[in-house]
């Protein structure tokens, strides 16, 4: 599959469903969409996507609510409930349902295909055997720009000599981004400044932001970074604001964060053409036959620069002139 | 006089007066609606230009007033030198490309050319409203202001038009209108020349044998003239009437005189190297466009390739070609590489990727290969002995003028119709060639001779390669020559003019020199050398006008030093080349009584064209070892040497046979 087929697809599709006769037969499939912090317009993409290409679904919804536990329980229930196929969405709920590399069939579901969605980094994670092609019952879309090209954006946006990072510890792509951006960061000459807000236990806690964005600033950064992360997006508003009082302009890999909060700017992919793109890997799986193997594990092509104005006044921090000519820019007014 | 140099003398002087008549006339009709034309651009240009600027510079002003719109104060803009940077570096005209604010403070754009200090006095064009270009210092200036999104004046972006480049691109047109003056008037005098040789000299030539015949009394009928028109219908009128008269019955038509045939070769040459050589220009472009990972090979190896395969194709089929052309016409022979060069073009023209191109480019460099082979033989065959010089002068003479046009015109065609839709242009008038040779060249062929058994046959070649005058026109002055050559036009010239600071026009217009000294001078010398019959002189002088020239580069280290080398190497390959091969018959009779002539300049171009692609190879050596300058004296070196000893082998085997 490439992304340029996908995309003309995406359009037919919907025309496709147009000119579709009523009486025509249609296979009801069923689909376990396992959920790790309700629902999302990743997810949301997915079912328009298919619901557009004329599939009949039929959804079993399971919301692990941010729970690794609770994953375990729902593996079990699709186990025994034996769907179709297996979306999930986030690192952690791939991990949970598929398990990783290798892992207990017991415990993990290897013989349903499993698609996964708004995935960092599937290789680092362990997910998958390699890429393009997992080798194993397991595809599914990156929904990240690789660390290295959102680096160059930040860089071209902040110039900066020392950089904060906000990450997660408690996730597998948190602690891979934060390394991989170590490397990349040492190279460009840039100072790396790192603080996760997790208790002792190693598991993240809300009220631990506010401290660790105190301490980050503490070391006059001249921009923060945001790595992609599940804990981080429902507490958007909350965590950019915070930055912001603190004279830390953001940079995030995540579009919820610019749009719904104020960071500055991220390099993204839109959550729901993710979403629509995992839609299309579950149809060539379901209605085109193929084993989830050898349908490949890949990003959408383009990333688009997001530019929150109101943010970029708030903090007097301004893009340059240049980057105005291609971002995305919200709230220029 | 003689009748028949009293006949000659009258037709050449009115070929030259039609000629010169009807070229004063396309030309100074060209000129005058040219000359206007060129002289307007002074004025019309900068205005033309300014018009672009006006949008690139009112899109620069859009982008700071979004900026401004979005929150950003002035003061704090980011970003705006590298917006203007990118904008000039975009447009090599524009000098200098500022933003001075209301206060009169330049905030971006003082990395260009230096601006004039006071430009206050520049007039402002408004938006919607023509250019207003001022003259100030070396360049034309323009100014728009800036409107805020609340409809205030920002301040002002400066521009200013680089007169020196306005002017250079004026030259450029100007060439480019001299460039297609000149092919017209080619084409022009090539088709007049052929009206005027079909529908008079070949009338008038009938008149004069039947004169030459009668004054002899070897017979009182005219024989049917040739050609075509009123001239030719009048004299094949008065042979009916002189037939009546004398009782004697007449040949409908008499043979084609082969001042006329020679015609019909150029004339076919003429039209098929033009068909050839329309892809010459941007050939590179094109493979560029279908680079595809190929053998490994890398992206510069790769571009060249397809010139490469086609030249090496050309050279390679010379000797299967000269057995082919023992069993056909020329006009069948010249058919067959007209065509292959016809569906070579059509086939690049349909390749998607480089292999497909290779294997077109292949199936053309056949096609010219045997062109060439068969134009080369239909010369030697009905050019006398005498005149064999001029024939084969005329030969290389009309491969450089219709080179020339061609490569001009495909250069045009391409720009208004494409690469590929120029390649199938190329393979109509390959087929035009065709269709003239089918109508004009006759039955003539090579005398068809037994099979030769193989060891016969090795033997053969052996004696011709011991052949010590033919071996040293080979070895001393046809390959040397060739190496030279490809490696000073092809390779050193370019390359080391472009390292001296000449811009892309002034190489092209350098090395063109060759080509144009060929063209010209090639006719005019053979002539020459033919009334004297100085043919070895000839080969060896100009082998030593090109070493010479090789060695001009020590006392002008400059363009000038090429310049020189290039003129002399054309001079020099203007007397050598034609005269190398009417001693071929000469110096190898006796060879060319087992193996047959076509094979012995098979040989011969197969023994001078293969190893000419180490010419610009040895060439990088010596850049390598000594410099550029150095390269090319000791390639004039060797030719210089080569000569001296060629003279030698001459000298020596004369006194031999004496």
């Amino acid at each position: 599959m490439n992304r340029r087929r996908f995309l003309g697809l995406a359009a037919a599709a919907g025309l496709a469903a147009a000119a579709r006769p009523a009486w025509a037969a249609k296979p009801s499939y069923r689909i376990a969409l396992v959920q790790w912090r309700g629902d999302t317009a990743v997810d949301r993409g997915m079912r328009d996507y298919l619901a557009r290409a004329g599939l009949a679904v039929e959804y079993t919804v399971h919301n692990a609510a941010q729970d690794r536990a609770a994953l375990a329980a729902i593996v079990q229930q699709v186990k025994a409930a034996q769907p179709d196929l297996v979306y999930a969405f986030s690192t952690e709920g791939a991990l949970g349902v598929a398990g990783p590399v290798g892992g207990d069939p017991d415990r993990f579901i290897t013989d349903i295909p499993v698609v996964f969605a708004a995935v960092g980094d599937p290789l680092s994670a362990n997910i998958v055997h390699g890429m393009p092609l997992s080798g194993r019952n397991v595809t599914g879309v990156i929904h990240l720009a690789p660390i290295a090209v959102q680096f160059e954006a930040l860089s071209s946006l902040f110039a900066p000599k020392r950089l904060a990072v906000l990450y997660n510890a408690a996730e597998t792509y948190g602690r891979g981004a934060v390394e991989e951006l170590r490397g990349i960061a040492q190279a460009a000459g840039v100072e790396l400044v790192v603080d996760s807000p997790t208790d002792a236990d190693g598991k993240p806690q809300v009220e631990l932001i506010g401290p660790a964005l105190d301490r980050l600033a503490a070391a006059k950064p001249d921009a923060l970074y945001l790595p992609s992360t599940s804990f981080f997006i429902p507490l958007a508003e909350m965590l950019t604001a915070a930055a912001v009082e603190r004279g830390l302009p953001t940079f995030s890999a995540n579009e919820p964060m610019i749009r719904r909060g104020t960071a500055m700017a991220g390099l993204v992919s839109s959550f729901y053409e993710v979403g629509q793109f995992a839609g299309y890997k579950v149809e060539q799986i379901l209605a085109g036959g193929k084993p989830a193997a050898e349908v490949p594990v890949e990003a959408l092509s383009r990333f688009s620069l997001l530019i929150n104005m109101a943010a970029a006044r708030q903090l007097a921090v301004y893009p340059p002139i240049t980057m105005l000519r291609y971002a995305e820019v919200i709230n220029g007014r | 006089m003689s009748l028949a140099a009293a006949t000659s003398a009258a037709v050449t002087r009115l070929k030259v007066r039609v000629v010169t008549l009807a070229l004063l006339v396309i030309l100074s009709a060209a000129a005058a609606v040219s000359v206007p034309v060129a002289g307007r651009q002074f004025q019309d240009l900068p205005v033309e230009l300014a018009a672009k600027h006006v949008t690139l510079v009112s899109q620069l002003g859009r982008d700071i007033s979004r900026a401004v719109e979005f929150g950003i104060p002035l003061a704090d803009m980011r970003g705006l030198d590298v917006l203007l940077a990118d904008a000039r570096a975009a447009h090599p005209e524009v000098g200098y490309l500022t933003f001075v604010d209301t206060q009169g403070r330049t905030r971006a754009g003082q990395d260009g050319a230096p601006a004039p200090t006071d430009l206050s006095g520049v007039p402002r064009t408004m938006p919607g409203s023509a250019p207003r270009l001022v003259e100030l210092d070396a360049f034309h200036a323009l100014r728009l202001p800036v409107i805020g999104p609340d409809g205030a004046v920002l301040g002002d972006i400066h521009l200013g038009i680089d007169r020196s480049h306005v002017v250079r691109l004026i030259q450029d047109r100007v060439f480019d209108i001299i460039t297609v003056m000149v092919v017209t008037a080619i084409i022009a005098t090539e088709l007049l020349l052929l009206l005027l040789d079909s529908m008079v000299t070949a009338p008038l030539l009938g008149l004069q044998r039947w004169a030459e015949d009668t004054r002899a009394g070897r017979g009182a009928a005219l024989a049917g003239a040739p050609g075509r028109g009123e001239l030719a219908a009048f004299v094949r009128q008065l042979a009916g009437l002189s037939g009546v008269v004398h009782g004697t019955p007449t040949s409908p038509t008499a043979g084609v005189p082969w001042l006329i045939m020679l015609r019909h070769v150029r004339v076919a040459l003429f039209v098929y190297v033009v068909a050839d050589t329309l892809s010459l220009s941007f050939l590179p472009l094109f493979s560029r466009e279908l680079m595809s990972p190929l053998w490994s090979l890398s992206e510069d190896v790769l571009v060249g390739l397809p010139i490469v395969v086609y030249w090496l194709m050309s050279a390679v089929v010379q000797l299967p070609g000269a057995r082919l052309l023992e069993h056909m016409t020329h006009r069948r022979a010249f058919v067959v590489g007209a065509l292959l060069s016809a569906v070579g073009a059509v086939g690049s023209a349909m390749a998607q990727d480089m292999a497909s191109l290779l294997v077109a480019r292949a199936v053309s460099g056949i096609g010219l290969g045997l062109v060439f082979m068969v134009c080369q033989a239909a010369i030697l065959t009905h050019v006398p002995t005498e005149r064999r010089t001029y024939g084969v002068a005329t030969f290389t003479g009309v491969f450089f003028l219709a080179t020339f046009s061609g490569t001009a015109l495909g250069g045009i065609a391409a720009e208004h119709l494409g690469f590929r839709a120029t390649f199938v242009l190329s393979g109509g008038i390959a087929l035009l060639a065709c269709a003239f040779a089918v109508l004009t060249f006759g039955t003539s062929r090579e005398p068809h001779r037994p099979a030769v058994q193989a060891a016969e046959g090795w033997a053969a070649y052996g004696k011709l390669a011991v052949n010590p005058r033919y071996a040293g026109l080979l070895l001393l002055a046809a390959l040397p020559n060739r190496m030279f050559n490809v490696a000073l036009v092809f390779f050193l010239a370019p390359l080391y003019l472009d390292m001296l600071g000449a811009s892309k026009a002034e190489i092209g217009r350098i090395v063109g020199v060759y080509g144009l000294t060929m063209a010209f001078a090639a006719p005019l010398i053979a002539a020459w050398v033919d009334r004297r019959g100085w043919q070895v002189r000839s080969v060896v002088i100009g082998s030593l006008l090109c070493g010479v020239g090789g060695f001009a580069v020590v006392p002008f280290d400059n363009q000038w030093g090429i310049l020189i080398a290039v003129a002399l190497m054309g001079l020099g390959q203007s007397m050598s080349i034609p005269s190398q091969m009417t001693l071929i018959p000469t110096v190898a009779a006796s060879n060319a009584r087992v193996l047959g002539l076509p094979r012995l300049y098979a040989v011969f171009r197969a023994g001078e064209r293969v190893p000419a692609f180490l010419g610009p190879i040895l060439a990088g050596v010596l850049v390598g070892l000594l410099g550029y300058g150095a390269a090319i004296a000791t390639y004039g070196a060797w030719l210089a040497v080569s000569a001296i000893l060629l003279a030698f082998v001459f000298s020596a085997s004369r006194s031999k046979c004496a």
